[in-house]
C-alpha cells in the first residue's frame, strides 16, 4: 500500500476495480441475452400477428353479419402473409401458424354471432386471402379466389366484330442493339426479354383468334413507332385494340396482371368491360396472385387513346422470378382469347 | 492494507455503482417491454360496433314490420320483450345493460344481454389490468313505439367487456 503524501495519488487497488468491471460485464451480458431471447420468442411465436388477425377477422365477421343487403368482401393484408396461418371460424376466430418449425399456441377471439344468419363453421388452411360473402341470410367464409371477387358489369355488345389490332409492346432489332425508341426491347431480366414475350404471346393470340380478323402491329423485332401503332389502332374498321406488355413491380414478389384503360376514351365502358372479362380469366390461372384494373387519365401517345375499345395488358411480373412468364405462350394468350369470345357473345 | 475509512469508502462506492447499474438495466428493460406490443386493444371499436349492431341491425332492437317488410332504424317496439329479442345474438366476451328512459329520465324498462356476465364483470370494471373489465357508456336518442303511440326516449347502454 502506498502512503498518501503531497502530490501522490491516494491508494488505488486495480484488482478490485477489475473484479467489479468483470462483474458488470457478466451482468450486462446476462441481461442482454435474456432481453434478446424475449424479443426473439415474441417474433418466433407470431403472437402479435395471430392476435391482430384473430381480432380483426372477428370484428369483420360481426360487421358483415350485421350488414343489410348482400356483401362480397375479400380480406387480405398488405404486410401479414395470411398463407402462413390456418383460420378456424366457429363462434370465434382461431388463428394458428402452419408449416413452421415451432407452432405456438392458437389464439382465438370470439365474434358476435347473429342467430338469424346461417353460418357454417369453416377451417381455412393457408389462404392467400379470405372471402366473406353475405347473400340474403347466409354468410359464407371461404378462401378467396380472386376470380370470385371480380364482378364485371354486363354489357351487351351487338356490333359484329371488326378488325382486332394486337399490339405487342416495344420492339428493337437486338442483333445490332440499335434502338430509336426510348424503351427499346422493354424489360430484360433473368434472361426474359419483354419484347420477345410480347411478340410470341401476340402470335399465339392471333392463332387462337383465327375466326376473327386480327392484325399485329409488328411481326418480328422491328421497331414500330408510337405514331404508327396509334394510326393502325385508330382505323375506322377496328373494333378492338389489345396491347401486350410485361409487368414489373419490385414491391410484389408474385405474378400479377394489370389491365389499363383510358378514362376519357369514348369507349371507356366497353374497354372496362372487356378488361374485366380478361382479368377474370387471368385470375383463374394458379400463378396469378393479383389482378387489377387501372384507369389512366393520360394516354396521348398510347394506343389506348384511339377512340376504339382498347386495353393494355401488363402480364406477369418480369422483375420478380416470374413463373407465369415462363409458361407456354398459348397459356398466356388464352385468357385474352376467351375474353374476346365472351365480349362478342361467341 | 486498506484503512477502515478506505474500506468504507470502497463499499459505499460499490453500492452506488451497483445501484446505478441496476437502474440502467431496469430502464433499458422497461423501454423494451413498453415498446413490444403483444396486445391489440380493440375495446373502443368493438363496444361501439356492438351498440350499433344491437340497435340498428334487423335482428336487433329496431322495429321491423314483417307485414310491410319495413325496417325502422332507431324505432324500438317498447311493447315487446326486448331482452328476448337480444337472445338472437351470441357473444362470449360482451355483456350489456340497456335502460329505456323518458326524456325526463324516468325509467321505462331495463333489460340485459348476458346478464350473468354483466353482473360479474360490472363489479370489476372499476379496476384495471387482467381480470378486470372495461365499460362503455352510451346514451342514444330513440323513438319508442307502443302499439300506435310513438314517443321519444333515451336508451342508456352500458357495455362491459372482460380484460381476460
Amino acid at each position: 500500500m502506498q502512503k498518501r503524501g503531497l502530490g501522490r495519488r491516494a491508494d488505488v487497488d486495480p484488482t478490485h476495480h477489475l473484479y467489479l468491471f468483470l462483474f458488470e460485464l457478466v451482468l450486462l451480458a446476462l441481461v442482454t441475452v435474456s432481453l434478446l431471447g424475449y424479443v426473439k420468442s415474441i417474433e418466433k411465436n407470431y403472437i402479435i400477428q395471430k392476435t391482430y388477425l384473430s381480432k380483426d377477422l372477428a370484428l369483420l365477421t360481426s360487421v358483415v353479419m350485421a350488414s343489410p343487403g348482400n356483401i362480397n368482401y375479400v380480406y387480405a393484408h398488405p404486410k401479414v402473409d395470411l398463407s402462413t396461418f390456418r383460420f378456424d371460424f366457429d363462434k370465434a376466430v382461431t388463428v394458428v401458424e402452419t408449416g413452421m418449425e415451432y407452432v405456438g399456441k392458437p389464439i382465438y377471439y370470439p365474434f358476435t354471432l347473429d342467430k338469424s344468419v346461417a353460418f357454417q363453421p369453416v377451417s381455412l388452411s393457408n389462404p392467400g386471402s379470405i372471402l366473406f360473402s353475405l347473400q340474403g341470410k347466409e354468410l359464407r367464409v371461404a378462401k378467396s379466389t380472386i376470380e370470385a371477387s371480380m364482378v364485371c358489369q354486363n354489357i351487351v355488345v351487338t356490333d359484329s366484330p371488326g378488325k382486332i389490332v394486337v399490339d405487342p409492346g416495344h420492339g428493337v432489332d437486338l442483333r445490332d442493339g440499335s434502338s430509336t425508341h426510348m424503351l427499346g426491347a422493354g424489360y430484360e431480366v433473368n434472361g426474359l426479354v419483354e419484347q420477345n414475350i410480347n411478340k410470341y404471346v401476340a402470335a399465339s393470340l392471333k392463332s387462337q383468334l383465327a375466326k376473327y380478323d386480327v392484325v399485329l402491329s409488328r411481326q418480328g423485332d422491328e421497331f414500330v413507332s408510337d405514331d404508327d401503332r396509334k394510326n393502325l389502332a385508330s382505323a375506322k374498321d377496328v373494333s378492338l385494340v389489345v396491347s401486350l406488355h410485361s409487368g414489373c413491380d419490385y414491391s410484389e414478389q408474385f405474378d400479377s396482371v394489370r389491365a389499363y384503360v383510358y378514362s376519357y376514351s369514348q369507349n371507356m365502358i366497353r374497354s372496362e368491360y372487356f378488361a374485366c372479362l380478361a382479368l377474370k380469366e387471368f385470375a383463374k390461372l394458379p400463378d396469378v396472385k393479383k389482378v387489377e384494373l387501372v384507369k389512366v387519365t393520360q394516354a396521348s401517345e398510347s394506343v389506348l387513346d384511339t377512340g376504339n375499345v382498347a386495353v393494355l395488358f401488363e402480364i406477369g411480373n418480369i422483375c420478380f422470378d416470374s413463373v407465369l412468364l415462363k409458361k407456354p405462350y398459348p397459356e398466356l394468350s388464352q385468357p385474352i382469347a376467351k375474353a374476346v369470345g365472351l365480349y362478342y357473345g361467341h | 492494507m486498506d484503512t477502515k475509512a478506505q474500506i468504507s469508502h470502497h463499499m459505499v462506492i460499490w453500492i452506488l455503482r451497483i445501484i446505478f447499474l441496476i437502474i440502467v438495466i431496469a430502464t433499458v428493460s422497461l423501454l423494451i417491454y413498453k415498446y413490444i406490443q403483444t396486445e391489440v386493444n380493440i375495446f373502443d371499436v368493438e363496444s361501439n360496433l356492438f351498440v350499433y349492431q344491437f340497435l340498428y341491425s334487423k335482428s336487433g332492437l329496431s322495429y321491423y314490420d314483417s307485414s310491410t317488410g319495413e325496417f325502422n332504424a332507431g324505432v324500438i317496439d317498447c311493447s315487446s320483450d326486448l331482452e328476448d329479442k337480444l337472445k338472437g345474438f351470441v357473444s362470449e366476451n360482451v355483456a350489456a345493460r340497456m335502460v329505456l328512459r323518458s326524456l325526463e329520465f324516468e325509467d321505462y324498462n331495463t333489460f340485459y344481454f348476458n346478464k350473468r356476465d354483466f353482473d360479474n364483470w360490472f363489479v370489476v370494471s372499476k379496476f384495471q389490468g387482467p381480470g378486470a373489465a372495461k365499460t362503455l357508456n352510451k346514451r342514444l336518442y330513440v323513438l319508442c313505439k307502443n302499439q300506435d303511440l310513438v314517443y321519444p326516449a333515451w336508451l342508456d347502454i352500458v357495455v362491459v367487456m372482460s380484460n381476460s
